[in-house]
């Protein structure tokens, strides 16, 4: 395929290092810098496999996100097959905690407090998709 | 109970059914992410396609005017860098031979405007349990073919 004009274009087998220990399976990746479309988002794709907290403390950051969770059973990715808690704030006083047992996206706007994050129930794995429109992930305070 | 003001940020009705209604050949759920002006604003459209039989998806070469990426992971989650199948994506640059590409790993595609792209072929699928993970995410308010 390195022989091919257009091959630029194409990024197979690309993955990144896991930053928890209770997500094992490998994670794919898409960084759209300079070389591939310049449009400033990183997307990555997580296998959730057992209950744990992703992000135990409430933070905020000055680029827009979205945090995507769908079903592991590809062929019916409707149906999440766990519990998920996220607690969201926009002024970082007034907590509240949302529970998603269905697959859904969430847009977290640049500035909106989001976690503790936490699996409460795996029945059976399921996808965590990050898309987070910034060269380089920074919390802010 | 009041619905929370941050449920705007919360979407969890995710099943695309415009999208599912285009291939006949997707009998599982086809879910969508629009980033519009009441989502973030980012004016793209992501859609999720779990490919379980062969077919091809996308028959006639075009380009459009607006960027896409066509994404591609396996659809057993704990070993998704294996697409479980094999795929099949011709591209080109204007004026320049079209190329074909075959891939049976996770592979990202970056189809910038006016790259000419396809035929998409799904040529093959290991298990139909585990399907090929489609993903198609780009950067406007509406699809539109260009000529």
């Amino acid at each position: 395929m390195a022989q091919l004009k257009t091959a630029k274009y194409l990024r197979t087998g690309v993955t990144r290092k896991s930053n928890h220990p209770e997500i094992t399976a490998p994670i794919p990746v898409l960084n759209s810098n300079e070389d591939f479309g310049d449009l400033g988002f990183t997307m990555y794709w997580e296998s959730i496999t057992r209950p744990f907290t992703h992000a135990p403390e409430p933070h905020k950051h000055e680029f827009p996100q979205y945090i995507i969770y769908l079903g592991g059973d590809t062929n019916n990715m409707l149906d999440l097959g766990g519990v998920v808690e996220i607690t969201l704030s926009e002024d970082g006083q007034t907590m509240e905690k949302h529970t998603i047992t269905k697959s859904t996206t969430i847009y977290i706007p640049p500035g909106l407090y989001h976690g503790p994050l936490v699996y409460k129930k795996v029945d059976r794995p399921f996808m965590f998709i990050d898309i987070f429109f910034a060269r380089a992930y920074e919390r802010k305070k | 109970m009041a619905a929370s003001p941050y449920e705007k940020y919360i979407r969890r009705d995710v099943r695309s059914k415009t999208a599912q209604e285009q291939h006949p050949e997707v009998p599982g759920p086809v879910l969508g992410l629009k980033s519009d002006a009441t989502f973030g604003n980012k004016n793209f459209a992501l859609s999720w396609w779990p490919i379980s039989q062969p077919f091809e998806m996308v028959k006639d070469t075009h380009a459009h005017d607006f960027d896409q990426f066509l994404m591609f992971v396996g659809g057993d989650i704990n070993n998704m860098l294996d697409l479980g199948g094999e795929v099949e994506l011709t591209l080109g640059e204007e004026g320049k031979p079209l190329e074909k590409f075959v891939f049976t790993k996770a592979t990202m595609v970056h189809v910038p405007a006016g790259l000419l792209h396809c035929p998409l072929n799904f040529k093959k699928v290991n298990d139909p349990r585990k399907p090929i993970l489609f993903h198609d995410f780009f950067f406007s308010p509406e699809y539109k073919r260009k000529g």
